[in-house]
């Protein structure tokens, strides 16, 4: 447990703070450990409201970060933090990247994931449908992605167990606790083979702005979304307008258009979703290879890497100190870095972490 | 070929020129024939005078024969010649051996500085005949090793020496070492840029061109005058080479070995820059020879300066011509520019937005991607540093001028030595041919380039200069081979074959 890992547990626990913030501070010099450290005048500096500023402190007080990280272990549950190697590279490209991640489950998840995603108060028509998709999408070595409510998510995820694959829960409340309590049995069958994922620390509650929240990460995690049954105004619908800003492949199911739980994925399609019409279309199709979520190459473990993956664009002289290395060798190790994708300089002389070496290989082929 | 000789400059050169001189009866009347120019054709009244006031009285009609007849002689330098051959003709004196005679004459005799002295000592030195020539020149002779020069004060001194009554004392040989003085701006006094300064000692060391972006306030200018600090003192060879140039346009010549360091403004003509003129000179860029030429806010050069640089950048020598004739100036030079990222020079500034338009960053873009870019081995973005960044790295200090001076002095050395055969002096000379095989890379360094070339998307040309510059580095190193590690750090100066590409 490093300094600025615990520093990064306070923060993520402070809620509203994202790895953007990190970036704005680091370019004023300032690491967030040291940001925890400065105190009051420093965060006043910083601009964080009265608030935040006594949860902080009161926090740090209790040195609540590396408590825990000591619970997390002893759940077994992972600690994913921005910045290492580790964190998906599909949360680079977020708005607001979250801080830490709280895994529990097999990590890394290989491959491809789709997202299944609906309404909780679905039709049998379709629980049957979220099913049956998610287990074509195992049988087509795609893993899934939804929630963690009842209702379509949990008929996807149940479908993607049943068929013997992996799933990811991404949850709105802290990975330990189990909500709705109905899904106990199902959530330890998630982390036999798939992952339970959070960004809000141990035994959050549930509170209703968490979930629309967590969407992004779903939306980010996703190659393709399946929307199966959502009304007009449903988190899944959230999670379905973040996909496609994204540039994620939305698909949507069909549905009756007198029913009240299909107007939002009915909707949908008419916004521009592709209609599955054909569950065969699932695996026929072709989806435009996006992101992949975990990284399988696996980057090279390099500190200036690192340090440019969680401070943004930096100056070589900055990076030096830094990683205390001299500048010749950090030029080297960056080119090094930039001839494999890794990295990105702009002509004002900073360097920064390439998004995802996808993008180039891309661009590339359109040449 | 009479025993008196002067001598014009055609360039760089000194041209022998015989003084052939008649007196017969009559009025008296000095005339002086083969293509002098107004300041030669003066010259008889000067020589009249000084003679006069050594005693030697001329009469009769006088004729004064500069030959080769159709060489056109330029300069006052050709005054000591004329009047040692009046005295000699007039029976004053007698001029036994051959010797080349060089000097402008004051009224009393006096011997003034003139430029051409140390082409004039080349051609001595050549001819293995004596030279005389006046006190202020002595000093730049000094430094042109197996000459025998004379430098009498005056033509009264100059008239005695030649009959023997008292001799004057040759020019004693100097070979004057750099003084060890810190050139400012000291590159330990300059708060981070650790990038550029690393650039800096890469281009001193191995003599790339090297370019400096970034935004106003950077420190680019800065960073520029530093690199005179850190330059390798000049070889024999070299200094000759920057003498000369010197003397033809008659700059007096410092007794060290500090390389040349020359501003160019760009309001600066094509013949200011390139040489020319109606009495043809050395312009800017031979000024700079085996020195620095500094071209700051490089896009406001107009298009056909930059254009007119590439032929010399290339080959190291101009050649200019003129309805008069043609002249080759040597011009080996480090360039060095300095240019803003766009045109309001704010563009990627972490602080500062950027106002340009689209258009106006393409025309600039366009501006800049010039054929000169491609003869720049070091591409080095000077990022503006923010306050806070700025306080980040209080009290980290780099190494001194001095230090990196002895870093790259000794990197020069190793160069001289590995092209000494070939007769190049730097890595930056090395032909193509050469780069493909005279680099002595390490075995890993193709394979890595090889992957380097698809991902970084770099031509043919962008390779051997990647190549050159890792040469240079493993020489900084003092490493027989180059490494990968080498060609990484090369690597990270290439400069995009779009400069504006990415942000």
């Amino acid at each position: 447990m490093t300094e600025r890992e615990a520093a990064l547990l306070v923060l993520n626990a402070c809620e509203g703070f994202h790895a953007r913030h990190l970036e704005g501070w680091s370019r004023r010099g300032l690491l967030p450990e040291e940001v925890l450290e400065g105190g009051r005048a420093c965060w006043k500096d910083l601009g964080f409201s009265e608030g935040c500023q006594e949860k902080l402190e009161g926090l740090r007080e209790k040195q609540w970060g590396s408590k825990e990280a000591e619970r997390s272990s002893r759940l077994g549950i992972r600690l994913v933090f921005w910045g290492t190697p580790d964190y998906p590279e599909a949360f680079l490209d977020l708005s607001r990247p979250p801080l830490v991640l709280y895994a529990k489950g097999v990590w890394p998840l290989p491959g491809r994931l789709d997202g299944v995603i609906g309404t909780r108060k679905c039709s049998p028509y379709g629980a049957r449908m979220a099913r049956e998709i998610a287990s074509r999408l195992v049988q087509s070595q795609v893993g899934v992605v939804s929630g963690g409510a009842l209702g379509i998510d949990g008929a996807a995820h149940a479908g993607a167990i049943e068929a013997g694959g992996a799933t990811v829960a991404v949850l709105g409340t802290g990975v330990n606790l189990c909500y709705p309590p109905e899904h106990e049995k199902l959530f330890c069958q998630i982390q036999e083979n798939g992952l339970l994922l959070s960004e809000f620390p141990l035994s959050s509650p549930a509170r209703t702005w968490k979930f629309p929240q967590r969407n992004r990460l779903i939306a980010g995690l996703v190659n393709r979304l399946i929307v199966v049954e959502a009304p007009l105004k449903s988190g899944a619908i959230g999670t379905a307008k973040f996909a496609m800003e994204s540039g994620k492949d939305v698909w949507a199911v069909p549905g009756r258009i007198d029913e009240w739980v299909c107007g939002g994925s009915n909707r949908l399609i008419w916004d521009g979703a592709q209609p599955l019409v054909d569950l065969d279309d699932l695996a026929t199709l072709p989806v435009p290879a996006q992101g992949e979520l975990f990284q399988e190459e696996g980057s090279p473990s390099s500190p200036i890497l690192e340090a440019l993956r969680v401070f943004g664009d930096q100056t070589v002289d900055i990076l030096a100190s830094q990683v205390k290395m001299g500048a010749a060798e950090v030029l080297a190790e960056l080119s090094r870095l930039e001839a494999f994708g890794f990295v990105r300089r702009s002509l004002s002389g900073r360097w920064s972490a390439a998004l995802g070496r996808k993008a180039r290989s891309e661009d590339h082929s359109k040449r | 070929m009479g025993p008196i000789l002067g001598v014009t400059l055609k360039g760089i050169e000194a041209i022998p020129i015989d003084i052939e001189v008649e007196i017969t009866g009559g009025l008296f009347v000095i005339s002086v024939v083969g293509l002098p120019d107004a300041a030669v054709r003066e010259a008889r009244e000067r020589v009249r005078a000084a003679l006069r006031s050594n005693g030697i009285q001329l009469r009769g009609r006088i004729a004064l024969n500069l030959a080769p007849a159709d060489l056109p002689k330029v300069g006052s330098l050709l005054d000591l010649p004329m009047a040692v051959g009046l005295a000699m003709e007039s029976g004053a004196v007698r001029v036994g051996e051959t010797a080349l005679f060089l000097g402008e004459l004051a009224m009393d005799g006096r011997l003034r500085t003139t430029k051409g002295a140390v082409p004039a000592a080349l051609l001595a030195r050549k001819m293995e005949i004596p030279l005389f020539l006046p006190p202020g020149n002595a000093r730049e002779v000094a430094l042109v090793k197996g000459v025998k020069a004379f430098a009498p004060p005056d033509l009264k001194s100059l008239l005695a020496h030649l009959r023997g009554e008292c001799r004057i004392p040759p020019v004693t040989e100097s070979s004057a070492e750099m003084e060890d003085k810190v050139i400012e701006p000291d590159l330990a006094d300059i708060k981070g840029q650790a990038a550029a300064k690393r650039a800096l000692e890469i281009a001193a060391a191995g003599h790339h061109n090297l370019l400096l972006m970034g935004s106003p306030g950077s420190g680019k200018t800065l960073l520029a005058r530093a690199l005179r600090g850190i330059l390798p003192p000049l070889s024999d060879e070299e200094r000759l080479e920057t003498l000369l140039v010197k003397s033809t346009l008659g700059i007096p010549a410092k007794p060290d070995r500090t390389r040349p360091y020359r501003v160019v403004h760009h309001t600066a003509s094509a013949i200011a820059l390139c040489g020319g003129g109606t009495t043809l000179r050395p312009g800017e860029i031979s000024l700079a020879h085996r020195g620095v030429l500094f071209l700051d806010e490089f896009p406001e050069f107009h298009r056909d300066l930059l254009e007119a640089l590439r032929q010399p950048l290339e080959d190291g020598i101009i050649t200019v011509s003129r309805a008069s004739g043609s002249v080759t100036y040597p011009a080996r030079v480090l360039l060095v520019c300095a240019c803003n990222p766009c045109p309001c020079g704010y563009w990627g500034d972490p602080v500062e937005p950027c106002r340009c338009s689209a258009h106006t960053l393409e025309k600039y873009r366009n501006r800049l991607s010039g054929p000169i870019l491609d003869r720049i081995d070091l591409h080095v973005s000077v990022p503006r540093l923010t306050p806070e960044e700025l306080v980040c790295l209080e009290g980290r200090q780099g190494p001194s001028s001095r230090e990196i001076r002895e870093k790259v002095t000794a990197a020069r050395k190793i160069q001289q030595e590995r092209w000494k055969a070939q007769g190049f002096g730097c890595n930056a000379e090395i032909p193509e041919r050469l780069v493909r095989s005279g680099l002595c890379l390490s075995r890993k360094v193709r394979p890595f380039l090889m992957e380097a070339v698809r991902g970084l998307r770099l031509s043919g040309r962008g390779i051997s200069r990647v190549l050159k510059v890792a040469r240079t580095i493993a020489d900084l190193r003092g490493d027989l081979e180059v490494s990968v590690e080498d060609v990484c750090e090369a690597l990270a100066y290439r400069g995009g074959g779009n400069p504006i590409d990415g942000a």
